[in-house]
């Protein structure tokens, strides 16, 4: 094997602390400084993809937390914008986590936030006819996702810092439905009922509007499925809507 | 070993002014009062989404020459070069149209895994031989020069049987890329290997042609108490300019003429105000040495 590859090999296995690590590189004293810069690196990589995390948990336990997870999953990017998917679920098993059962959907949050924040804005979908509405498109960054806890609210409490806002959370399991996309602004973040959360998630999907509108109809209702997709879909600051109907293919 | 045709431009990209380090911190200042400045060096990897730094800095690549300065390209891992990251640094390229883009002489990423730093490369045949295939394939990509920077050091690395200034020059004949002199960088490594930094600097400069060094970059550092006892310097980014580095910075410009160059700042960033007014400080040195050759002193 190449002396340069296994010398590469030890510096990364010395750097994360992994088994194995050359004894000698490993107790090198300039080796402090490249574990402090990665470990700083990845803190402050990680600390803007999951602010609210790192502020529930405090900058101890995120270190950590951070120095724990670069061991187990290594960053495999350079961009690291791109690292921490796997994040949330290392979360929920760290020793500490498992009195917090909403750190996992907390993390998940933070990172979807995050990510539909890097995405392109002011970009759209195809047009999707809605037979007896009109014409509907959504942003191609819109991302729907369940959670557990009312992570939305726990994070407008955390931002705010509001002492009475924290105590009075309610971090108790409830399913919550929510919709990310990207505005000018950042990521936008609503809240949905389940009837028009699994509506704009088939939407979104690509099912076609009369599908979507069928199947919500047959699940849930027709009265609920319309009262849904009228208020909360067509009304909402992410849909572009128009009452003209796309003339077909003939 | 002939020079490959990239190497015979000789023709320096940049405006040879003092320019700025240019951070998301300051983007809305410049994108709303467009201030004097001759050309802004930016981080790749900051900009590697669709997100709104990258919309922002498009906005400025409008009326600006931009330097784009990278530190993912893992120019000296002995893994082939990752494609994928390749493929996205081109798009910024082909996006910016920077004047000049650049990364260092060192590695990050081995076996897939990739950290966030600069770590150092032994100046061997071998190591030389990975940097030389490597570079080739990003000039390729790219099609472009691309600008290397000799980095920090805290350590001797083993098996090192060549001078940095020796193992640069032969990695400029080998690829006709091009150098970005880092004079802090230069300090730092000499004063932590126990070298004397202008012998370095002439070390350097006896074996790299002026005409294939297009920017300079000048930085603060700091030391950094370690556990074992002893300290080191670190290049932190994080401070003014020393000014024994001012003094390397002064004999390189005096040899080299002068360069285009900017000063560093990644931690406690000033004001832009405070940057410009560093820049100034820049140009008087690069000012004197344009004088200077002009009325034939030095």
């Amino acid at each position: 094997m190449s002396g340069l590859v296994e010398y590469q090999r030890q510096w990364i296995a010395a750097l994360l602390g992994l088994p194995g690590t050359d004894f000698e590189l490993a107790a090198h004293p300039a080796i402090e400084i490249h574990r402090r810069t990665v470990l700083s690196a990845l803190t402050n990589a990680l600390a803007l993809s999951f602010p609210t995390v790192e502020k529930l948990t405090g900058p101890e336990y995120f270190e950590q937390l951070v120095r724990e997870f670069a061991r187990r999953c290594p960053p495999r990017t350079a961009v690291l914008y791109d690292y921490g998917a796997e994040l949330p679920d290392f979360l929920a098993s760290f020793p500490g986590a498992g009195g917090y059962p909403y750190f996992r959907d907390m993390a998940r949050f933070d990172w979807l936030v995050d990510q539909t924040g890097h995405s392109a804005p002011d970009r759209w979908s195809d047009v999707q006819a809605i037979p007896g509405y009109g014409s509907l498109r959504l942003p191609t960054s819109l991302t729907c996702a369940r959670f557990d806890h009312a992570v939305d609210l726990i994070r407008d409490a955390v931002e705010c810092e509001h002492e009475a806002g924290l105590a009075g959370l309610d971090v108790r399991a409830n399913p919550r439905w929510l919709v990310f996309w990207r505005t000018s602004a950042g990521t936008s973040v609503k809240a949905l009922s389940g009837t028009a959360w699994h509506l704009l998630n088939d939407l979104a999907g690509g099912l076609g509007g009369t599908s979507a509108l069928e199947r919500a109809m047959r699940v849930c209702g027709t009265a609920r499925a319309v009262h849904a997709f009228a208020l909360e879909i067509l009304r909402s600051s992410f849909a572009r809507f128009t009452h003209e109907i796309p003339a077909s293919d003939e | 070993m002939t020079r490959s045709p990239r190497a015979l431009t000789g023709q320096r990209p940049i405006p040879v002014t003092a320019g700025i380090g240019l951070r998301p911190a300051h983007y809305d200042r410049v994108m709303r009062e467009r201030p004097a400045v001759a050309w802004f060096e930016v981080h790749a990897e900051n900009h590697m989404t669709a997100g709104h730094l990258a919309t922002s800095l498009q906005d400025i690549a409008a009326d600006y020459p931009l330097s784009l300065h990278a530190v993912g390209l893992s120019l000296g891992s002995t893994s082939c070069a990752d494609d994928s990251h390749l493929s996205r640094f081109r798009a910024l390229v082909n996006m910016l149209r920077p004047v000049l883009v650049s990364d260092h002489l060192s590695w990050s990423a081995v076996d897939g895994v990739h950290l966030p730093d600069l770590l150092p490369l032994p100046y061997s045949e071998e190591a030389l031989g990975v940097i030389v295939r490597n570079i080739h394939t990003v000039q390729d990509r790219l099609r472009r020069r691309l600008y290397v920077e000799n980095p920090s050091r805290y350590m001797p690395v083993p098996n090192s049987t060549m001078s940095e200034g020796e193992f640069l020059s032969e990695v400029v004949l080998r690829t006709g890329c091009g150098i970005l002199l880092d004079v802090n960088n230069l300090y730092v490594t000499a004063v932590n290997m126990g070298a004397s930094p202008l012998a370095t600097l002439d070390d350097f400069l006896f074996r790299i042609s002026p005409a294939d060094i297009a920017e300079i970059h000048l930085a603060g550092h700091t030391s950094v108490p370690l556990r074992s006892g002893g300290s080191l310097l670190v290049d932190h980014h994080g401070g003014d300019v020393c000014a024994e580095v001012w003094a390397i910075f002064e004999a390189a410009i005096a040899h080299l003429g002068p360069v285009a160059t900017v000063v560093e700042w990644d931690t406690h960033l000033p004001s832009f105000d405070a940057l410009q007014a560093q820049a100034a400080s820049v140009q008087s040195v690069l000012s004197l040495a344009r004088k200077a050759r002009h009325v034939g002193v030095g």
